[in-house]
């Protein structure tokens, strides 16, 4: 069942003068409990893809419906309110709170929700300590690693239980063996617990763990290879 | 209790910074506070010496004396109704008094001025008049020919204690008389103006003169408390059904104006005051904006509403100005209290105060509403101060947040 479709998908920049073409008629599906990595070349619209995917951007044609319901139709305000109840984000710089700890950090998003405390404790608790992160609950951002900052942002993604996860080069900014860790403990959600991922990434690493490979050149769908 | 959590401890990730924001409305407030005191205790100066040397809280005439200005417009002669109005609840003491417009004359000077006819005792136990004498005795013992003049005019008339002066007026039947007085004593009232322009008499012996018997044409009312006035007022009015009853504002609207006037402009100096800040404040929030792009970008992203985020914003804004107003309050209030018991002796500026009717020793006063509506008029100032950089926060594309 798809949690994702894309339908005739564009987002044209400078229309009325020089149209560059970022998303270039793009129809798609993904599935849940995917491990898809979105791939191509610089500029060949992989973030573009993502951020209309996630509402963060709105498309210039076409439709998009994520987990149901139509989001291009949206306005900013729904979208918030839907990125934040559907969507789980994961950013290349880690993108963590430097005033909150760990656990805070993990589990901002669910306070933003309204979760009840017990069950945000019982939840983010039990997921930082799936990722290795249980005797660092109460560290700053600035007093972990870089991998140690990226399993607290997947598990502040993870946390509120989205429909899916987009995560924009997370392994861009990690060395060899961070990497690898991220990485298996992200393949290891997906396999136990059947979350979606959805990455763009150049890393090698990434692609190889990935389930589904899409790949982009100049904003058009170019290959999509289930493996 | 997130984003107050976060606001927080978002203040401190530049502490040097919020510390000098802080330090400036702590600052700010404690010199709002001591300008605010200051000015309130000089016009309480003032106004005790008004009311103390000059008018008393409540003062009745025959309808038409202030404005004609007759010697035959008394109240009356019966002293039973002094007895009655001293009988009044609240009433602390009350006297009777004679007035005429009298020309004053020495061997150097002539000039106008207001000769009261006074009962010594009664008139020291409304107004305390005898403090005020710089210079030989207060009126008492027999009813002579001794008089009171105050300083400005002594200079003018060139006279000292012991001169001889002439004073005429007219009498009951408009004929001109005059009479020799004897400066029995001096004062300084604190009012250069009343000084110059009033003189004190034995009010038995002035009558004698213009030939009105026991009456008189004032009567000045001490009260205990000046809350009380309205009721004090009313029985006086029962009192003297056909007299003019009047309150010392009534007397001296212009003093009531100024009082009034001068608790305005403290909060007009706080106001000025707190415009620079929120100056600085803004300047402050919006680097504070413009360092965490990518983070408000984040926070939008993740699912941040608009509301929250501006909320984020005005609550960062609101602690770094409470957190400097709650010591500058503590400070300020501390400063006026010590000022407030010692006293600030600005005896270097006698002429100036004397000019203006105030102590040379001001104690400042603190109007217990003050402090709290300085930590609202700074609560107002943060909230003023958020907007903008709230409203560039809420303009960042998350999109764009996140790249940079």
């Amino acid at each position: 069942m798809p949690v994702i479709e894309t339908q005739d998908l564009f987002k044209i920049y400078n229309e009325e003068t020089v149209p560059v073409y970022a998303v270039n008629n793009i129809s798609i599906q993904f599935d849940t409990k995917e491990f898809t990595c979105v791939i191509g070349p610089s500029g060949s619209g992989k973030t573009t893809l993502l951020n209309l995917i996630g509402g963060l951007d709105s498309p210039s044609k076409g439709t998009i419906n994520v987990a149901g319901q139509r989001i291009d139709t949206m306005s900013e305000s729904e979208r918030i309110r839907f990125r934040l109840e559907h969507i789980g984000f994961v950013f290349q710089h880690y993108n963590l709170i430097p005033v909150l700890t760990a656990y805070e950090n993990a589990a901002f998003i669910m306070q933003l929700q309204g979760r009840p405390e017990e069950e945000t404790r019982e939840r983010v608790t039990g997921l930082l300590e799936q990722v290795g992160l249980g005797n660092r609950l109460h560290a700053r951002p600035s007093e972990l690693s870089g991998g140690e900052q990226q399993r607290v942002a997947v598990v502040r993604a993870l946390a509120s239980k989205p429909d899916f996860i987009l995560a924009d080069e997370p392994t861009a900014n990690l060395d060899t063996k961070a990497a690898f860790n991220l990485l298996d403990m992200m393949k290891q959600l997906n396999e136990d617990e059947g979350i979606t991922f959805l990455f763009s990434t150049h890393d090698q690493r990434v692609i190889d763990r990935a389930s589904r490979v899409v790949t982009l050149v100049d904003g058009a769908l170019h290959s999509d290879e289930r493996r | 209790m997130q984003l107050i959590k976060m606001a927080w401890r978002n203040i401190w990730r530049n502490k040097v910074r919020s510390l000098a924001v802080m330090t400036a409305v702590l600052l700010g407030l404690v010199a709002g506070m001591y300008a605010g005191a200051l000015v309130e205790g000089i016009m309480q100066s003032r106004f005790e010496n008004f009311i103390d040397n000059q008018v008393s809280h409540i003062q009745v005439h025959h309808p038409d004396f202030i404005r004609e200005n007759e010697v035959f417009q008394t109240v009356g002669s019966d002293l039973r109704t002094l007895e009655e109005v001293r009988a009044i609840s609240g009433v602390t003491s009350a006297t009777v008094r004679t007035r005429v417009q009298s020309m004053i004359a020495s061997a150097s000077y002539t000039g106008g001025v207001e000769l009261y006819g006074i009962r010594p005792k009664s008139e020291n136990q409304t107004t305390n008049f005898s403090r005020n004498l710089v210079e030989g005795d207060y009126l008492e013992g027999e009813s002579t020919n001794g008089i009171l003049i105050g300083g400005a005019l002594a200079e003018k008339l060139k006279v000292g204690v012991g001169s001889r002066i002439v004073l005429s007026y007219q009498d009951k039947d408009n004929n001109l008389v005059s009479g020799a007085f004897i400066v029995r004593g001096i004062f300084k009232s604190g009012f250069t103006r009343y000084d110059e322009m009033t003189a004190f008499v034995f009010q038995e012996y002035l009558n004698e003169y213009l030939g009105i018997g026991q009456d008189f044409h004032e009567l000045a009312v001490l009260a205990e408390d000046i809350e009380n006035l309205d009721e004090i007022y009313s029985e006086l009015q029962k009192v003297f059904p056909n007299s003019s009853v009047r309150k010392w504002n009534e007397i001296e609207p212009a003093l009531e104006i100024m009082i009034t006037s001068s608790g305005l402009f403290s909060y007009i100096f706080i106001i000025l005051i707190m415009i620079g800040l929120a100056f600085g404040l803004l300047n402050t929030m919006l680097m504070a904006v413009f360092e965490r792009t990518r983070e408000i970008g984040m926070l939008m992203a993740i699912g941040m509403n608009r509301r929250k985020v501006f909320l984020l914003i005005a609550l960062e804004t609101i602690f770094l100005s409470l957190s400097g107003a709650i010591v500058g309050l503590l400070v300020g209030y501390i400063i006026v209290a010590w000022f407030a018991k010692h006293g600030l002796d600005l005896s270097a500026f006698s002429d100036v105060m004397y000019e203006l009717g105030v102590d040379t020793v001001v104690y400042p006063a603190l109007n217990p509403s003050f402090p709290f509506v300085l930590a609202l008029i700074v609560f107002g100032t943060a909230l003023l101060s958020a907007i903008y950089p709230a409203i560039k926060a809420l303009s960042l594309s998350p999109i764009e947040a996140i790249r940079k």
